[in-house]
């Protein structure tokens, strides 16, 4: 096991820097950038500006900018923001653990949603729990986010009054108080994923529940619910876990709308900001983030297959 | 029957006097005043002209002025007074007894740091040396005459340096043991001013909080104001109305200001300000190097139909870069040279090489297929646009209009590779300089509009200190561009604020928010 964790560390090294690569060259051969926008302004200091372009070595070739990125890099120095003047490192931990937060519970109330609706749909096949469970999903998977995130805020934080419309309180934080806000955007982003896992989870525990030792297990006395639980969900939960895993690498990307919209600080928005403005630092410290994230969530889920089925053994 | 009347005339006194009070014609203490924000990454200053950075700096920071809410003209502030005793030279005077705020990692809880000549002089430098955003022009010095006196000299005479929004006025007083103590970065994370409210906490894009300045040179009526970062415009209307803000100070979305006129429960306060939108051209590309052409376009335009189906009573019809609000260089008289005129702008066109040659109902230039492409960001304007754009295509102009993300239509703009788009600017003050100017090709005029004689107007009004005279010329300036149609006026589109009943004297911000002033002072009447 430590071999393979090893060289699966070993590897994500060169995906990370190809990643950098693709997206710094992308964006510097993208139309626009930061340096243009400031000089659109009209009230710019010109010369400033031009000052600024020289500081931060954006007068110099892309692949010669791009070295010198890596240079820092590698020293953990992930450059600083030219719309904001800030370190990149800095404003993204001040952003990912609301994304972590929000990507987490999120993914929390999906599988609370997903498992026992899939689990249902299956051992009740064709009846009215079943074509329910399908329903349930196909709605999920099909609202628009930002549609199922506004209905959300105006039945229960406008007309009701009952939740807040925001994600994230600013201050007196409690652990509580956190929770209750994150409710809705937990349930908005939450809702496609449990869509596709619901599905998931009925196909694979039908499958499971057909197999040869969900028969014996019942021929032997086993309870109908200790076959479900005991038996054939353990086996049906492989392809839920890998596709949970890819889930979550893309719900932290994928949150932008759902952050802009409950106006939760979160890396999607950095992102999107970032991209907007054209803050090359910025956009290559977020991407490289998510993809370490994504890689790292991968690789969990690889070491958990060995805990949840012991023939999965790696060298 | 005497004592009868009497009681009750007394009696209707008091239940008047009490009811005047109850509807809030005493300020009243206390409250937090909760304004959204759209974004609030970073408080560092200069960095960038956001509105929300800048309108929550101007409530921890003291200026020397601000601009009156009513004609927008320069009242004092920090400063007392301020003398122009020769073309080249500012003298002001501040205030005595100012005091930057105490309770924070610079200056602690009971420390009476007064605000001298010295700290406006470093904030003048360190604006001058940091500033990316604004610029104060071309001053060559500036020093304490005394204690209390800055004088502060350019190199050419700088009217704008009070008149405008976006010069001094935006330069805010920071103490130099801050920044030295701190660093800049560190100093955006805990501004430290002299303004009415200080920092009290931070939390980048979720929610800045600030305190009563106890201290202040004028009452200050509320405990807190929490600016609550709300990205998106819906999300920000629908905390309004279930009472999480208090204040939208910019309303985006012209239709949301007619929804909640209707609402008894707020204010729709109507800003003095407003934007400047027409269309501008690339003057230097073929076929719009030819004010001929460009002349002939505009007599295309219905304008008044179009800009009042969009923006109807949310702004007004502009026939230059100045309106009305702006106390110098407002022309209505330019309203001569526009016309809706179809038939002599096609008389015109066709005079200059337009014709539909292939038959496909829309003019081609020189043989070949032409074609407008109007580029624009999105916002308000693109329906008033669109209108425009199929106004030309009723008359044979193959015209569309392209909405793009902002830094690729600033790129675009910029490399010249844009040749109809819409314009945009502050409504007069810099805005006509900046968008006109021959010096500023290469940034804000993206008309590459070079002028030798609009240039020494508008350099010559630099350098004008009475607004009649700077009138004058920039009446003048506007004339030669306009008859030139460099661009095509559209509106002006009035900016809006929203506010919950309870907020009383709130002003729109103009050249940043004032919450506590000669002119207002904000409170809440719960």
């Amino acid at each position: 096991m430590g071999k393979y964790l090893a060289r699966r560390i070993l590897t994500t090294i060169p995906v990370l820097v190809g990643i950098s690569f693709i997206v710094f060259a992308l964006v510097s051969f993208a139309p626009g950038d930061s340096i243009s926008l400031m000089l659109s302004n009209e009230t710019v200091n010109v010369e400033n500006v031009a000052k600024l372009k020289a500081e931060l070595g954006l007068d110099r070739p892309w692949y010669v900018q791009y070295v010198s990125y890596m240079g820092k890099l590698v020293k953990g120095d992930m450059g600083r923001s030219v719309q904001f003047n800030r370190p990149v490192a800095e404003m993204i931990g001040e952003k990912i653990g609301n994304t972590f937060k929000l990507t987490i519970f999120s993914c929390f109330v999906s599988l609370c949603i997903a498992i026992p609706l899939g689990v249902l749909a299956a051992a009740r096949r064709r009846s009215i729990f079943d074509y329910s469970a399908t329903a349930i999903a196909l709605v999920g998977v099909s609202m628009p986010s930002f549609y199922l995130g506004l209905l959300l805020i105006l039945f229960f934080g406008l007309r009701l009054g009952w939740l807040p419309i925001r994600g994230l309180p600013t201050y007196d934080s409690t652990f509580l108080k956190q929770i209750r806000y994150l409710i809705l955007p937990s349930i908005t982003l939450g809702s496609s994923m449990a869509g596709i896992l619901t599905r998931l989870t009925r196909a694979t525990m039908i499958e499971a529940l057909g197999q040869d030792f969900a028969r014996t297990a019942r021929a032997k006395g086993q309870s109908e619910m200790g076959v479900l639980f005991k038996h054939a969900f353990p086996n049906a939960f492989l392809p839920i876990l890998t596709t949970f895993g890819m889930q979550f690498g893309s719900l932290l990307g994928g949150a932008v709308i759902i952050e802009t919209i409950f106006s939760l600080p979160g890396l999607g928005m950095l992102a999107m900001n970032a991209v907007k403005f054209r803050d090359l630092p910025l956009i290559q410290g977020t991407v490289l983030v998510f993809a370490v994230c994504f890689v790292a969530v991968m690789l969990i889920v690889d070491i958990l297959y060995v805990f949840i089925d012991p023939r999965i053994r790696y060298d | 029957m005497f004592r009868k009347t009497f009681a009750a005339i007394v009696l209707t006194a008091l239940l008047l006097g009490g009811a005047t009070a109850a509807f809030g014609a005493t300020p009243r203490s206390g409250g937090t005043l909760k304004v959204a924000a759209s974004s609030l990454q970073s408080l560092q200053l200069y960095k960038t002209a956001a509105n929300d950075i800048t309108d929550s700096q101007s409530v921890i920071f003291d200026t020397l002025f601000i601009l009156s809410k009513d004609d927008f003209k320069p009242i004092p502030s920090l400063a007392e007074k301020w003398t122009n005793p020769d073309p080249l030279t500012w003298v002001f005077s501040i205030k005595k007894g100012v005091l930057f705020h105490d309770d924070n990692p610079v200056f602690p809880k009971g420390t009476r740091r007064e605000v001298t000549a010295d700290d406006v002089v470093y904030s003048i430098e360190f604006m001058q040396k940091t500033s990316t955003a604004y610029t104060l022009g071309p001053i060559t010095g500036v020093k304490a005459l005394d204690r209390y006196t800055v004088e502060i000299t350019t190199k050419t005479p700088q009217p704008f340096l009070v008149n405008d929004p976006n010069r001094l006025c935006r330069m805010c007083i920071i103490p130099k043991e801050a920044i030295d103590k701190l660093g800049e970065d560190g100093f955006a994370k805990h501004p430290i001013g002299s303004g009415p409210y200080k920092f009290k906490s931070f939390s980048p894009d979720s929610g800045l909080l600030l305190v009563k300045n106890a201290f202040y040179r004028l009452p200050v009526y509320l405990d807190a104001v929490e600016f609550v970062v709300i990205p998106d415009p819906l999300a920000q209307s629908i905390a309004l109305q279930s009472g999480e803000i208090d204040v939208i100070k910019h309303l985006f979305n012209l239709e949301m200001a007619d929804s909640f006129e209707k609402n008894a429960k707020f204010n729709v306060v109507k800003s003095g300000g407003g934007s400047y939108r027409g269309l501008g051209f690339n003057t230097t590309v073929a076929p719009y190097n030819n004010p001929a052409v460009r002349k002939a376009l505009s007599m295309l335009l219905d304008i008044d139909t179009a800009y009042k189906a969009i923006i109807g009573d949310h702004g007004e019809r502009a026939y230059g870069q100045v309106p009305p609000w702006v106390p110098f260089g407002y022309d209505p008289s330019l309203k001569d040279l526009w016309s809706y005129d179809p038939a002599q702008g096609l008389k015109i066109l066709a005079a200059n090489g337009f014709k539909d040659q292939d038959g496909d109902g829309f003019l081609d230039l020189n043989g070949k297929p032409f074609k407008i492409e109007i580029k624009t960001l999105a916002g308000s304007q693109v329906k008033a646009l669109t209108i425009l754009a199929t106004q030309l295509r009723e008359k044979g102009i193959n015209a569309s209009v392209l909405t793009q993300d902002t830094a690729v239509w600033a790129d675009d703009l910029l490399k010249g590779n844009t040749t109809v788009f819409f314009d945009y600017s502050f409504a007069g003050t810099t805005g006509f300089h900046s968008l006109f100017h021959g010096s500023m090709i290469g940034a804000a005029n993206t008309h590459f509009y070079n002028n030798p004689e609009v240039n020494k107007l508008l350099d010559e009004a630099l350098t004008k200190v009475k607004f009649d005279e700077l009138s004058s010329l920039w009446k003048k300036a506007q004339r030669l561009v306009f008859k030139d149609t460099v661009g095509i006026p559209l509106y002006f589109e009035y900016s809006y604020a929203v506010a919950s009943k309870k907020v009383v004297d709130f002003v729109p911000p103009w050249g940043g928010l004032t919450l506590v002033s000669s002119e207002n002072n904000v409170w809440l009447n719960k």
